[in-house]
């Protein structure tokens, strides 16, 4: 009787001493690692919040000194900067969305064999070329403004829509898929874009996550773009932020030029405006990893099969 | 199969070896292509200013009017830069459809159309795009002098002799009297390839400004020479628990000297203003006694320079921490009230001197500025560059209509610096109502206007004060009313001019002029007067802001005994206004009045500059900061000498001298 209660008593794993050190060590360095990580980000938050003279004075830190929440009173009024946002968030949705759709009805054909897919080598070695080499700038430049498409989000989203290394991604899982499910689905009487959209893709929803992020984190961030092909009033979230950032710059030296554009000068955001919106830029995408995670479980499949 | 492999193996050997011989060869022999400007074919008819002779004027304007409409309409495609709006601007102004377009469609018959828009960081790389897509737009402006002779030796621009002569009076006589080397430079074998922008090269030189109230607490005088600088820099040191104390932030903050951290960084805020001082500019090159051009950098002034700053850096007088500034912290650190002295350009009042003043955390901050001290006895000049052209205005070979720049340079001119415009063109050239000169494809500013500028104003402040304007009660909570857009329409329905000076935070109005102040101005013909001899530009800003300051200073009171709507206006008071301003100093060095020294070397960068102009400048940055820092003796100065020397200097030297024989070749 002693023993048996003995024995259902939760096990405690033991640990040695060493190893508890370790595990200490170890638990106590990766979350001041973590902590080290957020502290660029407090200092952003911390310098939105302060007054402009602490700001200047150099002395905020990761705590907001002088707090006012002034910046973003201003910040609200701003719709230059809603428009940008806004310009960002149709971007990211619509790019995402085109992305994702051309690269999976690429990535499907090219999982298959090469007896059910003849030209299946020509066209892998196609898009792997486009991996290695671009035509270049004034090439891309003189395509998209000879189809008309400058300054329409167009021009943002179809060049990069479809992307080799996304596509190899894709086709990597996809051959992971046992071909049992496939065929299965075949004898059934599915035919291909059944099989892709109601077979395939609901067991790879962990490799679509991973593409769906990709995509989106890259058309949030990317600046570049958004200054060759959209005219200031277009222009994404990020091009808007690199302007505001360095137009400063550029202003000072043609001061030289025209005393008069010391006015313009002034219109140029404070550092505490500038930490703002920096920061509601960067609010969109931080919780994004943490929600994607739940779609990074591996072995949908398993069980689906039995050999 | 052998003989085929070492067929192609030699030929392999020998495409390299041609590839390294002929690296080897294109610095060696480079040799600066004599540019001969020749001269501009003679206008039709001798022109003469309306002053000097109205007849002949009137003669010569028949032969080139300066804004007669084209009979069919025109197409244009031009470029633009979109900066961020001013506030008196309308909301929603964009190139597309600011009302400069509709004038220049009405008035001569040109239909402009925008191939090229982007944000001034974009622009130049844009239009470098487009050129490169075949898409160069019909006429627009580049900062970059590479650009311009590129495109010129590619017979890619037109020629705009005609254009020239076309241009008003005014531009014709700024081009004529203070900038005949600019046309010059932008001449080839006698056509004219760009109507280069107008710029007061001396706008770049460099004052020492320093903390008036730190002067006083210390008791000691502005200096006049390093010597003395050090003097005050060490004073202000031995006083740094006074001024910690007179002025409220901490004494382990008193920085009686801050730099940029890169001492080639050539702009306000940098080491520039010290180099200056002892004579040298580094990237820059002057004439020497033997008659050739040496680089500065390895110059003599420049190691006294270095050694001065290494005196200030030992004794604590040269921010410790210089190191790790940028031209934002040291611009930061002035604004905060932590800084004694600091070199840079004539706007720096506006910039950050005006944050220390009117900052509730420092104590009666206030600034006194100087020309640069002098080193050994030498005279004190800042340093320039021989010419500076900062934009060219070019039109493209394909153009059909390369007149019609100085159609649209006129009608810009007009619009933006004459008073009676809205007579001739309407409300539309209203900022209020969409009008914004920034957008402007074509850069043209009167040059020589900002120069009188300053002296316009200060005379009508001072009329408006003698002739009553003068109670300080009256100017007190400053010159703004903030206006709802209901007020505003009422108010202009009754017939009042309504001055909009910036968009208010509310967003349903506009902060104005305050109404009771232009009431009593228009109740009286000689404010009345006085008041409109300024531009509308200059009311908005100068007087809105300035005028309130100008009143209390006027009447002697203290700076820090203001109340904070007053010392709003010492900014643009002591840049723009007043007669000892910072702007004045430009003015008096470009009417001669004071003494300057030329970089000689300006224009496009010359090969060897390309190939190793970077790691010059890098080594210049690095030896000089150990030699200041003491972490190397003074000694190491020949080793840098002999650095630069052989990697690259003397082919550099080489080249600045016969690209100096070139541009100079075709002089009387």
């Amino acid at each position: 009787m002693e023993n048996a209660t003995v024995k259902n008593r939760p096990m405690r794993m033991k640990i040695s001493g060493p190893r508890r050190a370790f595990l200490i060590l170890n638990t106590t360095f990766l979350i001041l690692f973590a902590l080290l990580c957020l502290a660029p980000f407090l200092n952003l938050l911390a310098t939105s919040l302060s007054s402009d003279e602490a700001v200047n004075a150099g002395k905020v830190g990761l705590i907001p000194v002088g707090f006012t929440a002034n910046a973003y009173k201003v910040l609200v009024t701003k719709i230059a900067f809603f428009r940008a946002f806004g310009m960002s968030v149709l971007r990211v949705v619509l790019g995402t969305a085109v992305s994702v759709g051309v690269i999976t009805l690429g990535a499907y054909p090219l999982s298959k064999g090469n007896d059910a897919f003849r030209g299946r080598m020509f066209y892998t070695v196609l898009f792997i070329i486009t991996m290695f080499f671009s035509g270049g700038l004034v090439p891309t430049y003189i395509v998209i403004t000879k189809l008309g498409l400058s300054d329409n989000i167009l021009a943002l989203i179809l060049p990069t829509a479809m992307n080799a290394w996304n596509m190899v991604l894709l086709i990597n899982f996809f051959r992971q898929i046992p071909k049992d499910l496939t065929e299965a689905a075949t004898l059934d009487g599915a035919g291909h874009y059944r099989i892709l959209f109601q077979i395939v893709l609901p067991v790879s929803l962990p490799a679509l996550a991973t593409v769906i992020l990709f995509t989106g984190v890259q058309h949030w961030n990317n600046w570049f773009d958004g200054l060759i092909y959209m005219s200031p009033d277009n222009f994404p979230l990020q091009t808007y932020i690199y302007n505001m950032i360095n137009e400063a710059n550029i202003l000072r030296q043609q001061l030289v030029t025209n005393p008069g554009d010391a006015a313009l000068l002034a219109q140029i955001p404070t550092k505490t405006l500038e930490s703002a919106q920096i920061f509601i830029a960067i609010l969109p995408v931080i919780p994004l990893y943490p929600f994607a995670q739940k779609f990074f479980i591996k072995g949908l499949v398993l069980g689906s099969v039995k050999e | 199969m052998k003989k085929f492999y070492s067929a192609m193996s030699s030929l392999m050997a020998l495409t390299l070896l041609c590839g390294a011989l002929a690296g080897c060869g294109y610095t060696e022999e480079y040799d600066y292509e004599a540019i001969d400007p020749g001269t501009l074919a003679a206008p039709r008819a001798e022109y003469a200013t309306p002053e000097e002779d109205a007849a002949k004027n009137a003669a010569y304007r028949a032969e080139y009017p300066t804004l007669d409409r084209y009979e069919e309409p025109v197409t244009i495609k031009v470029a633009a830069i979109q900066y961020e709006l001013e506030p008196d601007v309308k909301i929603g102004t964009t190139p597309y459809n600011q009302t400069f377009n509709k004038i220049a469609l009405e008035k001569l018959n040109i239909k402009l159309e925008y191939s090229v828009v982007t944000a001034s960081t974009m622009y130049d790389q844009k239009v470098n795009l487009a050129i490169g897509a075949n898409q160069m737009p019909d006429m627009f402006y580049t900062t970059q002098a590479q650009m311009f002779t590129m495109l010129r030796d590619q017979n890619m621009l037109a020629d705009l002799t005609e254009a020239y002569y076309k241009l008003n009076d005014n531009l014709l006589a700024n081009y004529n009297d203070y900038m005949p080397e600019a046309i010059k430079a932008c001449m080839k074998e006698g056509k004219l390839y760009a109507l280069p922008q107008q710029t007061n090269r001396f706008a770049t030189a460099q004052r020492l400004y320093i903390r008036k109230d730190w002067l006083e607490i210390a008791g000691v005088e502005a200096p006049t020479t390093i010597d003395e600088m050090i003097d005050v820099g060490q004073a202000f040191l031995d006083h740094k628990e006074e001024i910690a104390a007179a002025t409220g932030i901490s004494a382990a903050n008193v920085i009686p000297l801050s730099l940029h951290k890169d001492l080639t960084f050539s702009d306000s805020y940098g080491a520039k203003g010290m180099f200056n001082a002892h004579g040298a500019q580094l990237g820059g090159y002057f004439m020497g006694e033997d008659g050739k051009l040496y680089s500065s950098n390895t110059s003599p002034e420049a190691q006294a320079a270095v050694e001065t700053m290494r005196t200030m850096y030992e004794r604590g007088i040269l921010d410790r921490e210089f190191l790790s500034n940028t031209s934002a912290s040291v611009q930061s650190y002035v604004s905060a009230g932590f800084v004694g002295m600091v070199f840079g350009e004539w706007w720096l009042p506006k910039d950050s001197l005006e944050k220390a003043v009117t900052s509730n955390s420092v104590n009666g901050a206030d600034w006194v500025w100087v020309d640069l001290p002098s080193y050994n006895g030498q005279e004190r000049r800042p340093i320039v560059d021989r010419l500076l052209i900062s934009g060219y205005n070019l039109v493209s070979a394909n153009c059909k209509h390369p007149e019609a720049v100085a159609k649209l340079c006129n009608l810009f001119y007009d619009i933006y610096y004459s008073d009676d415009a809205q007579e001739r063109y309407g409300t539309d050239v209203l900022p209020s109502n969409g009008f914004y000169y920034q957008f402007v494809p074509m850069k043209i500013w009167d040059g020589m206007d900002s120069s009188v500028e300053y002296r316009r104003v200060q005379k009508a402040f001072n009329e408006l004060y003698d002739n009553g304007l003068n109670s300080r009660d009256m100017f007190k909570s400053g010159l703004y009313e903030d206006l709802t857009n209901a007020q505003i329409e009422s108010s202009e329905a009754a017939g009042e001019k309504i001055y909009r000076i910036a968009a208010n935070d509310s967003g349903n109005g506009y902060f104005c002029i305050r109404r009771d102040v232009i009431a009593q101005i228009n109740g009286n013909e000689k404010l009345k007067a006085a008041f409109n001899s300024m531009r509308n530009r200059e009311k908005l800003l100068h007087f809105a802001d300035g005028y309130p300051y100008f009143v209390a200073y006027k009447q002697k009171i203290a700076t820090k005994d203001m109340t904070k709507e007053e010392k709003k206006g010492w900014g643009i008071y002591h840049e723009m206004i007043d007669e000892n301003g910072s702007y004045a100093y430009v003015v008096a060095l470009s009417e001669g009045e004071k003494p300057a020294k030329y970089n000689e070397f300006y224009g496009t960068a010359l090969s060897a500059m390309t190939d190793y102009g970077e790691y010059i400048t890098t080594q210049t940055s690095t030896y000089f900061t150990k030699m200041i820092s003491g972490e190397s003796a003074m000694s190491s100065f020949n080793d840098f000498v002999k650095d630069v020397d052989r990697n690259g200097g003397e082919t550099i030297i080489g080249q600045v001298n016969a690209w100096y024989k070139a541009v100079h070749a075709f002089d009387e």
